[in-house]
């Protein structure tokens, strides 16, 4: 089989095993459904019963409007995509040590470098479609929930794209957890890894580290107003290229020299 | 027949399809593997027989490329594991401990993505997985699920699994674990087809004589991480000489 032939092969194989894989159909549902409705009861939370939880939003939502809908969505995603994300990759590669399949896939005609690389096509393509959903159900639900505003707003393509694109941003952050899978041989490595990467990226925001920690940065964009498109900004967002590749890389090292001790 | 057969194509009669050589593989600085050496030849069954922890499992990761040898050598078709190409590699066919048996998939879909990872054609690769779903009688589970399937079936499916290529070289772990009596003649009828009417390479474990072991032209006895020595498959009295040959060399009396 030529190499081609092999990553066709391996994309076919592991996309037979994704569209029926539980995580990721609760993840999907999670984050498509899920994000829009935290995100309208925050907002209805500003005017709520509870003066706490309305003093939360408020620090977060500011006074509302489109803005500060997507600025609340934001902040929930890029915690919820990190989440999401991070289990649905450190699932797919850490459940063939954990089912004891990857023992299968030694000496297959389908190289192990093949079926990792299938397995990150994959869950980028599926990250990606799902924060295009996701993006979508968002602004529906704003919309028809009446907690963002009017349709007419000239701000929401502006934000629309900065929104998906602090999703997407998280999927490639999340790239790490294939390789804590790998590494640690089961998919218990990896979420233990997308925790320690939630909560790092929570004391890097306050230990004024900042943006400067490619977790934390999409988490801090969303937490400014507008486009919030300044050099500074960008460069930070765009670190998650590097780490994602990087980490991609390892997972494909780790694949091709894998031995099973 | 089969005798004359295996001879044809034992040591004299071509290159042997796995083989190692003076193997050894160490862990946490405990030998399980002491210089091992063992060939397996195309048309004939190879059976290594020993107690748990002998370190049948650990020879056949060798092979399998799972684990890297401390010493020796061990070749797959003349090359080392690693080295072999994607054809070469499909044409191993092999179960060690768990079955490929994905829980959200049917015995049909396993099969066929089997079938995919080792190299076929998607309509070949089905038409594959229906022939084995017929040899191992799984056609009343053909649609059900991995995970519902018995630790039996499941052994059945994975057997299934590692021949969907048919391989010229097929390693087998302890075929009969799990399965039932009608599952053993099924694994033994298979073996002999494959190695004496397709003149495939069989490397087989058990820990005792069982029926499979029974069926090799060849038994090796590993114990303590050494080969101790061989038994003549038509041998009266078969497991009394393995247990003796046991016996023996752990220095324990009878």
């Amino acid at each position: 089989m030529t190499g081609r032939g092999q990553l066709g092969a391996a994309l076919a194989v592991e996309w037979l095993k994704f569209r029926r894989a539980r995580p990721v159909m609760f993840t999907s549902v999670f984050l498509v459904l899920g994000v829009p409705v935290m995100t309208v009861a925050s907002v209805l939370s500003l005017e709520g019963a509870n003066p706490l939880l309305a003093v939360k939003a408020e620090g977060v939502i500011g006074a509302g409007g489109w803005e500060g809908f997507f600025v609340g969505a934001g902040t929930i995603s890029a915690v919820g995509g990190l989440l999401g994300f991070g289990v649905v990759t450190g699932w797919v590669f850490g459940r063939e040590f954990t089912d004891g399949t990857v023992g299968s896939l030694f000496l297959a005609a389908v190289s192990r470098t093949a079926t990792a690389a299938a397995k990150l096509l994959l869950i980028l393509a599926w990250a990606l479609a799902v924060a295009v959903a996701l993006t979508f159900t968002l602004v529906a639900a704003g919309l028809l929930s009446g907690t963002a505003g009017g349709p007419g707003d000239p701000v929401i393509p502006v934000l629309t794209v900065k929104f998906l694109l602090i999703t997407a941003t998280t999927a490639l952050l999340a790239l790490p957890c294939a390789w804590a899978a790998t590494l640690g041989r089961g998919y218990l490595a990896a979420i233990g890894a997308v925790i320690a990467i939630v909560v790092l990226a929570q004391l890097a925001a306050m230990v004024g580290l900042g943006g400067w920690f490619p977790f934390a940065a999409p988490g801090l964009w969303a937490s400014q107003r507008g486009a919030g498109t300044d050099a500074t900004t960008a460069v930070q967002v765009l670190l998650s290229l590097p780490l994602g590749a990087l980490a991609a890389g390892l997972t494909l090292r780790s694949w091709h020299r894998l031995v099973l001790s | 027949m089969e005798k004359e057969r295996h001879d044809a194509a034992g040591p004299a009669g071509g290159t042997a399809r796995l083989r190692c050589a003076g193997a050894s593989k160490r862990f946490g600085g405990e030998p399980v593997l002491e210089r091992v050496s063992l060939e397996v030849y195309g048309g004939e069954i190879h059976a290594l027989v020993g107690l748990n922890g002998a370190g049948k499992t650990t020879l056949m990761r060798l092979f399998l490329g799972m684990l890297r040898p401390d010493g020796g050598s061990v070749l797959v078709a003349g090359r080392e594991p690693s080295m072999l190409s994607s054809d070469e590699r499909a044409g191993v066919g092999y179960l060690l401990e768990h079955p490929l048996a994905y829980p959200e998939l049917t015995v049909l879909q396993n099969l066929t993505l089997a079938g995919r990872l080792a190299g076929l054609r998607p309509e070949r690769a089905r038409t594959a997985a229906l022939e084995l779903i017929e040899e191992f009688a799984l056609m009343k589970w053909a649609g059900t699920q991995g995970r519902r399937l018995s630790l039996g079936n499941k052994q059945r499916l994975g057997l299934a699994a590692a021949l969907t290529a048919s391989p010229d070289t097929i390693i087998l772990d302890e075929p009969t674990n799990a399965l039932d009596p009608a599952g053993v003649m099924i694994v033994r009828r298979m073996l002999l087809d494959r190695a004496h009417t397709r003149g495939a390479a069989v490397l087989v474990s058990s820990h005792h004589l069982d029926e499979v072991a029974r069926v090799a032209d060849r038994i090796s006895v590993l114990n303590a991480g050494r080969i101790i020595g061989g038994l003549a498959p038509d041998a009266m009295d078969l497991e009394r000489r393995f247990f003796d040959m046991i016996y023996a060399d752990s220095g324990i009396g009878q």
